[in-house]
């Protein structure tokens, strides 16, 4: 972004600092929204990706989030969570949306993993098809273990956080992360026992 | 302190969530009485490896520069329409003060009215002798009216005689009783002279302030 200043003071990032950032940006400090938004989108743009394998939506969804977040700004209660549990259960919220309207809860068929990067090595190709099985396994999960595994494992969410965002208790958190990662060992254990032929890197890169 | 499921310290044990020493040493303990626990924590550790790759393998694209534009103007419209709202919201204040003043004002005025009309009900009646002459120069027959205006003679009243003897008589006419007159107030009313017969019948009618009541009941013929 551009008019980006650096203020070294504000630099030392802290979760009660993201709380300061959204009450100037509330002031209309366009610093603080630029700071609020370099620091917190990399985790939505990471759980929206995680719950659809689209980055483009993923994108949108980030987009999405910060223009809510210039409308709704003043919502903000502190003594409810803290403004990144805020911003990814807005997150949530945008991707459950998009979900329904867009009917694609399996990305498996209609994946768009980006621009197609050039042709990478074996091993590239081996690592990425390795993550493409782990993220359609993650996609395969009923939507509630989804949602934990993106926030609690991608997103890096406490159990408490991510018990803000969905709006349940911390055991329940717990239960249903313990459960999808049960699920995920489970189905990528037998996709490693099956060895299913890895394809070639010119089969890949067409 | 209830003991955890051997599942759950697995999946805490590979996560690296804190745990007690008892623990460490219980699951320990599984791992070595049975494979298949040693085979879940192998497992659940592979699981956060692969995890831990796959959130560093989704890094945010670059935006284009168009987009982020895009969301700095909107956060300076959105941050405007807040301003707007905000001095709209203070102008509202402002006004419904004012409003409220003025209608306070207004209550307070209409309330010294009616008190003041139940003060001077009790001479509001008086009757003065006079003549004829009165309807010539009306500003003899009282005193106390600043500016003298005309009798009107009243309908469906016997006249009024040149040579006859009548009486002036000054009342207060509450404002509904008049077909056309609407005044804001319900309990208003006109100050007025009746001047009446020999015979003690009204025959005409003078207001004290008639240009009072004859524009307000002209501008409510209007609006009607």
């Amino acid at each position: 972004m551009k008019n980006v200043t650096c203020r070294p003071e504000r630099m030392a990032a802290t979760e009660n600092e993201d709380a300061l950032l959204l009450r100037d940006l509330i002031a209309g400090d366009e610093w603080a929204f630029t700071e609020l938004y370099r620091r917190r989108r990399g985790e939505i743009y990471r759980f929206a990706f995680a719950m659809t394998r689209s980055a483009a939506l993923a994108q949108d969804v980030m987009q999405d989030v910060f223009l809510r977040l210039l409308e709704d700004a003043t919502r903000f209660d502190p003594s409810r969570g803290t403004v990144r549990a805020w911003l990814l259960g807005c997150a949530r919220h945008v991707v459950l949306d998009r979900l329904r309207v867009e009917s694609r809860w399996t990305a498996e068929a209609t994946a768009d993993d980006g621009p197609s990067a050039p042709c990478p090595a074996e091993d590239t190709v081996f690592a990425e098809q390795r993550l493409a099985q782990l993220h359609a396994a993650i996609l395969s999960l009923p939507m509630e273990y989804r949602e934990a595994v993106a926030l609690c494992e991608i997103a890096e969410l406490s159990y408490a956080e991510c018990a803000t965002v969905l709006g349940c208790p911390i055991g329940t958190v717990r239960s249903r992360l313990h459960r999808a990662r049960a699920l995920l060992a489970r189905r990528l254990t037998g996709i490693d026992d099956r060895k299913a032929p890895l394809r070639r890197v010119n089969e890949v890169c067409g | 302190m209830t003991r955890r499921p051997i599942e759950e310290l697995v999946i805490g044990y590979a996560r690296g969530e804190p745990m007690d020493i008892e623990e460490l040493e219980r699951l320990r303990a599984e791992c070595t009485a049975s494979a298949a626990v040693a085979s879940d924590v192998r497992a659940q550790e592979e699981l956060t490896r692969r995890l831990a790759a796959l959130r560093d393998a989704m890094r945010v694209p670059k935006a284009a520069p168009v987009d982020d534009e895009r969301l700095l103007e909107s956060f300076r419209a959105a941050h405007a329409r807040r301003q707007i709202s905000r001095r709209r919201l203070r102008l509202g204040v402002r006004a419904a003060g004012l409003a409220a003043s003025v209608a306070a004002v207004a209550v307070a005025a209409t309330l010294y009215r009616i008190e003041g009309g139940r003060m001077s009900e009790g001479v509001s009646v008086r009757a003065t002798d006079t003549d004829a002459s009165a309807l010539s120069a009306p500003g003899s027959a009282a005193q106390s009216v600043p500016e003298p205006v005309v009798f009107y003679p009243l309908p469906f009243s016997p006249g009024v005689s040149p040579g006859a003897s009548y009486s002036v008589v000054r009342v207060r006419i509450p404002v509904s009783s008049f077909p056309v007159v609407y005044a804001a107030e319900p309990y208003a009313s006109v100050e007025a002279d009746i001047l009446l017969g020999p015979d003690g019948i009204p025959a005409a009618i003078r207001f004290i302030d008639p240009v009072e009541v004859f524009v307000t009941a002209a501008a409510d013929l209007k609006e009607r």
